[in-house]
């Protein structure tokens, strides 16, 4: 049950990460935010029938260990881009790391750009700049049936999961989230970008038109223990700049596995799908499938030290 | 097969600790909140619920990962 893909780390959509204990998935309160029906300021949320408006306050009522749930807001039936929500004020949204084990999930299931109705769409604030719509900086926080897109930042995340000095962040899941559009073209500015946070959990989600998916960095030391798992890739050729891709020093004991990399081969940037900086990397790719038929491994990712088995391209098995 | 992994668990809505993920799941649902759990997955959740209550008690409670592989 624990297997890849559906369920590596989740039970059921549910975390059971490399953490040592980890209490998100069941968590301590619960807090219910409803943009469309709730009532803003603190204190607000803790029954569905009284719902919180906005995600901010929630996150800063919530303790460590607590569950926020977000709902979908009310579908949009004029057209252009669904409804989203965005911060309450110029701030984009961050968890703190006090706010350890915290758990965001949203109450809808849709994960790809046609299922825009059934899932909770979280926007960056329009007038900030810099910073991703979500950072997250403290451990085993869960975001789970999100959808993140851009708000006035460009070419920085969507998520970021990141770390503070003296209190690193580590053991994060990422589970059933919509990555929409990404333009950062680097690893620094992926649409998931993984600094430092050990052990991050990356599973069932889908990137959509980013110009880097998944990006691997050392802010203060290198990733470790990172796993990868049954994700979907869906890029732009001629905006695609790597899938994944790794400006670390060294990723150790990572773990690539059951992606669907359903785009041709990048042609900007890396023009891998995936890349792996240095030669000191250790950890796995397996049981991949790229659209592509170059069957030669080498062709198609730079692993840096990393070791493929048993991926698949358009013609079959990857050759060394 | 992942590492083995260990999870708090909280069983009972009048501890302290809050509710099950799957009862939460059927309040959601029932309350016209939408779900974020498939039916599939609820009744993994429920089986291991229970498998958890009945080996570690109702209270802060703790399952290994193999314990969680034997839910079909």
């Amino acid at each position: 049950m624990s297997n890849a893909p559906d369920l590596l780390t989740h039970l059921g959509g549910v975390p059971v990460a490399s953490a040592s204990r980890y209490a998100g998935w069941w968590g301590r309160k619960h807090w219910f935010v409803d943009f469309d029906n709730g009532t803003a300021g603190g204190g607000q949320g803790k029954r569905m029938s009284k719902p919180q408006k906005n995600p901010a306050t929630a996150i800063s009522d919530a303790a460590a260990w607590d569950v926020i749930y977000i709902r979908p807001r009310t579908p949009d039936v004029a057209g252009g881009d669904p409804q989203a929500i965005t911060p309450a004020t110029a701030a984009n949204w961050s968890i703190p790391n006090t706010k350890y084990g915290l758990s965001i999930i949203g109450t809808g299931l849709g994960i790809l750009p046609s299922q825009a109705a059934y899932q909770t769409r979280l926007q960056g604030e329009s007038t900030v700049t810099g910073t991703a719509p979500m950072t997250v900086l403290a451990p085993y926080v869960c975001l789970e049936n999100l959808s993140f897109k851009r708000g006035g930042s460009t070419g920085v995340p969507l998520v970021d999961l990141s770390s503070v000095s003296a209190a690193y962040a580590f053991a994060s899941s990422v589970h059933r989230c919509q990555f929409h559009m990404g333009n950062g073209t680097g690893a620094g500015s992926a649409a998931l970008h993984i600094g430092s946070h050990w052990y991050a959990a990356i599973t069932a989600n889908h990137f959509e038109r980013c110009g880097v998916a998944i990006g691997l960095t050392s802010l203060l030391a290198n990733p470790a223990g990172v796993k990868i798992v049954g994700n979907t890739f869906n890029q732009v050729t001629g905006a695609n700049y790597g899938d994944i891709v790794s400006g670390a020093t060294a990723c150790n004991r990572l773990e690539i596995s059951d992606n669907t990399f359903e785009q041709a081969d990048p042609t900007l940037g890396t023009t891998v799908y995936i890349y792996m900086a240095g030669s000191a990397n250790t950890g796995i790719v397996k049981n991949n499938y790229f659209g592509t038929a170059t069957l030669v491994t080498a062709t198609i990712m730079t692993l840096g030290g990393l070791v493929e088995s048993g991926s698949k391209c358009a013609k079959g098995f990857l050759t060394s | 097969m992942i590492q083995e992994a260990v999870v708090d668990i909280i069983i009972k809505k009048s501890q302290q600790r809050g509710e099950t993920r799957s009862r939460v799941e059927k309040e959601l649902r029932k309350e016209g909140w939408g779900s974020s759990l498939t039916d599939e997955q609820i009744d993994k959740c429920e089986y291991a619920e229970r498998v958890i209550k009945e080996h570690f008690g109702a209270d802060k409670s703790f399952v290994e990962s193999r314990i969680i592989d034997k839910v079909k």
